[in-house]
Order: structure tokens, then C-alpha cells, then sequence
């Protein structure tokens, strides 16, 4: 039997946002999902949510979950990408007094936590400013 | 509807080592007896509100477990949505009740918290958020919150000491509730001066972690003999489910749970939200306190923070809020705060709320989130007091 490692589908998954698209009455959606609520289509069509994105808000964590205790101060933002589409995610390279709301901000492959040391790393997307 | 509260009861709230969270319910649940002059075989369910208890002791099947202490064999379940778990075991006693099959039921909110360190409760209390997005991007609740604090300070133009004010006003109110977690003062500075957890939330904009247990007697029917308490009934009850994440809501200033939820808890009451006395809402975190206050509809957008200010929601002000202390000073053991927050109302409806009285009480609102605002129970009381 064939079984598909968390690596594979977050190489397919989690290094994009990715949406859903209805080929059949044209609903889209995110984040991807497995059938249209419009509809019932079932065979939905991978959506790519663009970048830039624009800093809603944000905040800076000082007192970190267990698992990110390493990590803090980090900063978190809201982004609102192309479609009107939001996300909350972890934003980097950019000291948070320089950040403002409205900024343009870019995504950027990071990794995201370590468990432990014989754990599968976690990667996925935070941001970054626009470069200038 | 009219659902008659003929009994109240709640443990001390804060951190109690020698408490278990069975030992809690059992000492809410028989207050609650007691002060409906009933006795526990008179009961006909158990309807249990509870979020952590398998993430910090792995106990599960709360229903059953109380039950047992309780030595009944009846109906017994947990309901879970978050924060407003207590709120919801109510919401869902009151179906029990108006669905014709039970007559009387007990609602116990609790929560055992303490047991875990800062970093694990606040891992736990990521499992109310949506995990995929936010929990596994290493937000905590008070990041959540402080995203909107943000937000709303930005397009308000206020700023931080405006949302201190809630908890200067919270803690006053503490002062005068002696089961409060911190039943003392502070001041604006302290407030300000204390340590930032997600900017520009600081640790006393914050509610704690707090161990405690808060009980209801709901009935169909007033009693004949009630050691002459002053009926309390709930006239009004309300759940509405907004989106888990915090991103997929237009606009992170405001609550649409909240503002569906008071609309249709007016409606089944049968009053205009001017009639409305005092209200108990989910102050989490100040920011939160001021948002509800706005989407309940007491206040315009952006202006709840400088009332406040003013002293109009404190207990001798124009629209008294949060009177216990809230989630920030009376404590917040999640599981029991919605319950609680109805039980402060009946004290004040009764009159049984000691200093911290607020005259000619009769109608009160409780108004329990769930998550980032992902779910909101709102509970109209009216009391037949003040006549």
C-alpha cells in the first residue's frame, strides 16, 4: 500500500496558499477543500492565492506556546492576499517598530517549529516586507 | 420562555492545589442545591460545561464522572465549545427543559487549570482556535485578541491607557466580590507598567488562569416553598456560530456573533436592549470587553473604551458591566464563566450582591465567547425584585 509522507503533502500543499476552484459553477474558495457547497462538485481545481499581501494588523508574542518557547519575542500579522483572501502567520526579517498597517508584505519559506530533535521538522510560509 | 433559576452556587475562584476538578463540581452542584432549598434526587439531568479536562488530566466523560459523585444515575453529559462551554451547557439545560423532557436540571460550569504550566494552558487553549492556521503558526489567544486590539486602536485613534481602563474598572469591582481570583485594586499605571504578553497587550490586560466551578438549579416551574429567594428567570437565550478562524471574518473590530446573538435574545425576551440593567460580558481580555460592549449595542463603534473611562459601566454607573470582575479579576476558569456570569446576575437581581449592589436591578444580560468570537451565547434574566 502506498501512503503519501507528511513531507509529500506539504510540498504540495503547505509551501502555497492554495484555494479551491469549482469547474463546474465557477465558486472558488479558500483555504482548498474537497467539494463545492454551491453545487456538490467534487472535483475541485487548485486555486493559487497570489502574493503580496497587506498587513491588517499584527502583534509581537512574548509569551510563546509550548513548542515556539525558543522563538519568542515573534512577530504575527493578519495579511490580506489577492482576493480579499486573509491569513494569520508568523512575519520576519523586519524589526516591529518599522511595521505598519497597510504595509506590503511577501511570502517567504521558513521553518515553522521543531517539536523535538527526532521530529519531522515543520517548513511552511511567513512573511517579510516588500524589498525596496 | 421562562426558565425559573431556583439555585445558585460557586467555589472561590483562583488557584486551588488542594481541589480537583471533581471536588469543584461537587461543591458548585451542592451550593446550588442548597440555595434552592431541593435535594439532589430531585434532579432529572446533568448538562456539564467544560473545555481542558482531557488536554490537562485526560480525564473525559465529565457526565458520568460527576454524576457519580453526585450518587445519580440520570442523564448526565459535557457540552464543550471553549471559553463559552458554561454558557452553552445552559443554552442546552434550557432545550432539555423547553423541550418537555426534563423538569429541573443542573448546569455546572467547571475548570481545572493550574495543574499545568503557562506555556501548556496556553497550547490547550489554542485547541478553541483554528489549529491548521493559527495554532500551528504559533499564536496564542492573547495574540489573537491583541490583532484586533490593534486594529481597533489604529482606526480609533486610541490608545493603550483607553483599554486599561476595563481593567482598572474590573479589578474595583473584584475588590468588592469576595470570591473573586483577585479581589484587590489596581492603577492605571500598574497597568500600564506591567509586562507586555502580545503587544499591545500587557499581563493585566489579560485574564488569568484560574481554577473554579459555578452551578445552576434550572426549573419549569417556580417552586411553591423557596425559603423565600426572589424569582430570577432566564426570559432569553441565544447561540450563534460565527468562523474559527480570525481570518476569515471581514472585519476583526467588531463581533457578528455577538450583534446576531443579542438580536435574537431581544426578540424571544420580548425587550428593547434600553431595558436592560447590567450586563456580565466575556472580557477575556479588555479589548474584548470593549468590542462586546459595541456589538451588544450599548455603545457606537469606538467610543466604549472613553465611557468607561467616565465611570458609566462601573456599578454605580449608567449601564453597570461586568460587577463580579469579570473574566480579568473574578478569574477565568473557561469552563465555568459563562455559568458564573449568570449567577452574578442573580445575586444582583435578587439583591444578595452585598457592596457591590446595583440599585433597582431587574433586567440582565450574560453575554459568554467562544474562541476569537467564534461562538456567542448570549442569556437574558429578569428578576422580580424592586417592585
Amino acid at each position: 500500500m502506498h501512503r503519501q509522507s507528511p513531507v509529500r503533502i506539504w510540498r504540495q500543499n503547505g509551501y502555497h496558499f492554495l484555494g479551491s476552484f469549482c469547474p463546474n459553477c465557477q465558486k472558488t474558495y479558500f483555504p482548498k477543500r474537497g467539494f463545492c457547497l454551491k453545487c456538490g462538485e467534487g472535483d475541485l481545481e487548485d486555486l493559487k492565492i497570489s502574493n503580496p499581501g497587506k498587513l491588517i494588523s499584527f502583534s509581537v508574542i512574548r509569551n510563546a506556546p509550548a513548542g515556539f518557547e525558543g522563538q519568542a519575542p515573534y512577530i504575527v500579522g493578519l495579511i490580506e492576499l489577492a482576493k480579499k483572501i486573509r491569513i494569520t502567520a508568523q512575519i520576519v526579517n523586519v524589526d516591529p517598530k518599522k511595521l505598519k498597517i497597510g504595509q506590503k508584505l511577501v511570502s517567504v519559506f521558513r521553518r515553522i517549529s521543531v517539536a523535538d530533535s527526532e521530529a519531522v521538522i515543520h517548513y511552511g510560509l511567513k512573511f517579510e516586507p516588500v524589498a525596496t | 420562555m421562562e426558565i425559573k433559576i431556583l439555585g445558585i452556587g460557586m467555589t472561590k475562584f483562583g488557584e486551588l492545589w488542594s481541589k480537583s476538578l471533581v471536588d469543584l463540581a461537587e461543591e458548585a452542584a451542592v451550593k446550588a442545591i442548597k440555595d434552592a432549598h431541593l435535594q439532589l434526587a430531585s434532579l432529572d439531568a446533568i448538562f456539564v460545561g467544560n473545555m481542558l479536562s482531557g488536554a490537562v488530566t485526560g480525564q473525559e466523560h465529565l457526565g458520568a464522572l460527576i454524576a457519580e459523585r453526585l450518587n445519580l444515575k440520570i442523564p448526565a453529559m459535557r457540552i464543550e465549545g471553549a471559553c463559552a462551554s458554561g454558557a452553552m451547557a445552559v443554552y442546552q439545560g434550557i432545550q432539555g427543559i423547553a423541550s418537555g423532557r426534563f423538569n429541573r436540571v443542573l448546569i455546572i460550569g467547571v475548570e481545572k487549570m493550574t495543574d499545568l504550566s503557562s506555556a501548556e494552558v496556553n497550547k490547550a487553549l489554542m485547541g478553541a482556535s483554528a489549529e491548521d492556521e493559527e495554532g500551528v503558526n504559533g499564536l496564542t489567544f492573547a495574540s489573537l485578541y491583541a490583532l484586533m486590539a490593534k486594529a481597533y486602536l489604529e482606526k480609533y485613534g486610541l490608545k493603550e491607557k483607553d483599554l486599561a481602563e476595563v481593567a482598572v474598572k474590573n479589578h474595583y469591582h473584584a475588590s468588592l466580590n469576595p470570591l473573586a481570583q483577585f479581589p484587590f485594586k489596581v492603577t492605571l499605571k500598574q497597568v500600564l507598567e506591567s509586562p507586555m504578553v502580545a503587544d499591545p497587550l500587557k499581563i493585566l490586560d489579560c485574564s488569568p488562569i484560574t481554577d473554579g466551578a459555578a452551578a445552576l438549579v434550572l426549573s419549569r416551574r417556580q417552586l411553591t416553598v423557596d425559603g423565600g429567594q426572589i424569582p430570577v428567570s432566564i426570559i432569553g437565550s441565544s447561540l450563534v456560530s460565527d468562523t474559527l478562524s480570525l481570518s476569515a471574518r471581514k472585519d476583526i473590530t467588531e463581533q457578528w456573533a455577538t450583534k446576531k446573538a443579542i438580536q435574537e435574545a431581544l426578540q424571544m425576551a420580548g425587550i428593547k436592549l434600553e431595558e436592560i440593567d447590567l450586563a456580565e460580558v466575556h472580557d477575556c481580555f479588555t479589548i474584548a470587553e470593549i468590542i462586546s460592549l459595541e456589538s451588544l449595542g450599548f455603545f457606537k463603534k469606538g467610543t466604549a473604551a472613553k465611557a468607561t473611562a467616565k465611570g458609566e459601566t462601573r456599578f454605580d454607573g449608567s449601564l453597570p458591566v461586568n460587577t463580579s470582575g469579570g473574566l480579568k479579576a473574578c478569574g477565568h476558569p473557561v469552563g465555568a464563566t459563562g455559568v458564573k456570569q449568570i449567577i452574578e446576575l442573580v445575586l444582583q437581581l435578587r439583591g444578595q450582591a452585598g457592596k457591590r449592589q446595583v440599585k433597582k436591578a431587574k433586567i440582565g444580560l450574560a453575554q459568554n465567547l467562544g474562541g476569537s468570537g467564534s461562538t456567542a451565547v448570549v442569556h437574558i434574566l429578569k428578576g422580580e425584585n424592586h417592585a
